[in-house]
């Protein structure tokens, strides 16, 4: 590999490292770079420049990595956001499913309900749908009219962030309190139905706490690295 | 010129390079220093991240071919661009208008 193209490809591994967000927006913000690059310097060759001349002006035309990176944080951002919202909201209802079928499971034996207390219920209703408010609160502020983000970038992942502590909450709640039915009434349990709550409110839980870190770092970097690479503009 | 002129009308700017035919996001940083006569040179981290905004908003759309063994993104006007495109010039011609006459030197007195 001659010197101008490595010199391309760290530029654009310089880019690639800063850019948070999922990876089908990352690969297609590269290869659009990529592809910008190349189409620079061969204007310059076209003008008669050496090919490894016309790369290093074409990286100089494309400017500081980091200020680059920083440019397409907010729509990655929104993207995140927007993913995150998704993911939660499928992994919840699934969840939710998942309670109901051992629930309901519980009721056909003729046995107690499974949540028995009715605050039980209050409480179950409001943090699921505290869940899904926050879900679509996330999927309509990170919609798009004219042009524009109708929120703030970073406020669209703190949401998204609120969300996914939510979700733990109610994903840890309900395990506990299903295998402590579980524990309490050991033969009398459809324990096949209520295994698979409990286990999938873990995976809920799991997944919840990996979309809200990555938010959250999203957002803890855009307060750090990337607030000192635009400050430096 | 500095970039910072264009605030405000880059998304107007973008629209009107992409109204003769689609181009691919460095040919329209390309058309743009030529059509300003090098005035506008604008910064990439400026031009791409708008492109996908103005995407995400319906008004241009893009497509993505092999060019030369690369990905090109291509992008082109959709009907809601040039939509918004016309209100933005005649936006401009009735703000252009005025300024010139605020602007403009006042007649002298003639004694």
């Amino acid at each position: 590999m001659n010197s101008g193209a490595a010199s391309l490809d760290a530029f654009l591994h310089a880019v690639e490292v800063r850019l948070p967000g999922p990876g089908r927006l990352r690969e297609e913000i590269l290869a659009e770079l990529k592809d910008g690059l190349n189409a620079a310097a061969e204007t310059r060759e076209r003008a008669g420049l050496e090919r490894a001349q016309a790369i290093r002006l074409a990286l100089q035309e494309f400017g500081d990595p980091e200020l680059l990176a920083a440019s397409f944080r907010p729509e990655l951002m929104v993207a995140r956001g927007r993913r995150t919202a998704v993911t939660l909201l499928i992994m919840i209802a699934i969840v939710l499913a998942l309670w109901i079928a051992a629930a309901r499971s519980r009721e056909s034996m003729g046995m107690t309900h499974l949540f028995d207390s009715p605050a039980d219920h209050v409480a179950a209703g409001l943090l699921v749908a505290a869940v899904i408010a926050l879900g679509l609160c996330t999927l309509v502020t990170t919609g798009r009219t004219s042009g524009r983000p109708r929120v703030a970038p970073q406020r669209s992942l703190l949401t998204a962030v609120a969300m996914a502590a939510l979700t733990i909450i109610c994903d840890l709640a309900a395990a506990a309190v299903l295998t402590a039915r579980l524990a309490q009434f050991p033969g009398t349990l459809h324990w096949l139905l209520l295994g698979a709550a409990i286990a999938g409110s873990c995976v809920g839980a799991h997944v919840a706490l990996r979309a809200g870190w990555s938010c959250l770092a999203i957002r803890l970097d855009r307060s750090t690295r990337g607030a000192r690479a635009l400050g430096s503009r | 010129m500095r970039p910072e002129v264009l605030k405000g009308h880059l998304d107007s700017v973008l629209l009107a390079v992409l109204e003769p035919e689609p181009l691919h996001g460095y040919a329209i940083i390309e058309t743009l220093r030529t059509r300003s006569r090098a005035s506008f040179d604008l910064p990439t981290g400026t031009v791409y991240p708008a492109l996908h905004r103005l995407e995400a908003g319906g008004l241009i759309a893009s497509d993505w071919s092999t060019v030369a063994g690369r990905r090109r993104r291509t992008y082109r006007l959709t009907d809601a661009g040039s939509g918004r495109l016309q209100e933005e010039r005649a936006s401009w011609r009735r703000f252009s208008r005025t300024m010139a006459s605020l602007l403009a030197a006042p007649a002298k007195a003639t004694p």
